[in-house]
């Protein structure tokens, strides 16, 4: 068995980053337009930022942090949980921000 | 026509990247179907399948942001924010565009985990039900863009008044 705990929280950094690029880029002008400037559009640049996040976070956490392979339950469950709460709070966040 | 050129044409990117993901989601069915039936076999296509299935996922988001950037957004998106069913691209367009970034990491998260043990049988400890979990969570995303995405072109169908 693997790093698992390296891999699963190399995924909730990359999701909650996507996720928090996202909120900010809707509260600032400034920022969202730094994304687009990067590679023509913010929506290109989260995508990629949360991809190259995940992997290359994946290989340096996979040297540098010992696996826990006994909780590897719990870092595969926070990743799921996380996935699912950052979906549900985008929808209600893109909801509240579109009838205020 | 070019290869480019069929590649950004509308006609082959709405279904083409539809397909994908729609494929690319049914993938970890698949692996779901194989893990849960604990076969030494049936672990290996689960390696390959979850494979392919990142792939196709991959290739989903690519293709459809492809369309959003040639197509959605110069054309689509105009229509829907000019008429009564704003909220199409509002909520529903937001919504999807940015959960579906977290489809393709989810489909290679789910390769590497599987990748990860030396072998799916019942004599060792893996995590089952998390592995379930997350096989289930891309086949709901995937299918919930399918959703999501019919909404948006009802609501560009019916701002132009198409009537369908």
């Amino acid at each position: 068995m693997k790093n698992i705990k390296a891999l699963s929280i190399s995924a909730i950094v990359s999701i909650g980053l996507v996720t928090l690029i996202t909120f900010i880029g809707e509260f600032s002008e400034a920022f969202k337009n730094g994304l687009k400037a990067m590679t023509g559009h913010h929506w290109v640049t989260k995508s990629i930022i949360g991809m190259v996040v995940f992997v290359i976070l994946s290989i340096i956490l996979g040297y540098t942090i010992k696996p826990d392979n006994a909780n590897s339950a719990k870092y595969i469950w926070s990743t799921f949980g996380v996935a699912l709460g950052s979906s549900v709070v985008l929808f209600l966040f893109f909801t509240i921000h579109a009838l205020v | 026509m070019s290869v480019l050129g069929i590649l950004t044409s509308l006609h082959w990117l709405v279904p083409a990247h539809a397909a994908a993901g729609e494929i690319g989601a049914l993938a970890f069915l698949w692996v779901l179907v194989e893990l849960a039936n604990r076969q030494e076999k049936g672990y290996i296509r689960a390696k390959w399948v979850s494979l392919g299935g990142f792939i196709l996922l991959f290739t989903s988001w690519f293709l459809s942001g492809t369309y959003y950037l040639t197509h959605y957004g110069n054309i689509v998106k105009p229509v829907i924010k000019g008429g009564n069913l704003a909220w199409a691209h509002n909520i529903i367009m937001e919504t999807k565009e940015h959960v579906f970034i977290f489809i393709p990491i989810l489909a290679l998260f789910a390769f590497l985990l599987i990748l990860s043990f030396p072998k799916w049988s019942t004599d060792n400890k893996i995590p089952r039900k998390p592995i379930y979990a997350i096989c289930i969570s891309i086949v709901a995303l995937g299918f919930g863009m399918v959703g999501l995405g019919y909404i948006i072109s009802a609501a560009a169908r019916a701002t132009l008044g198409g009537g369908v």
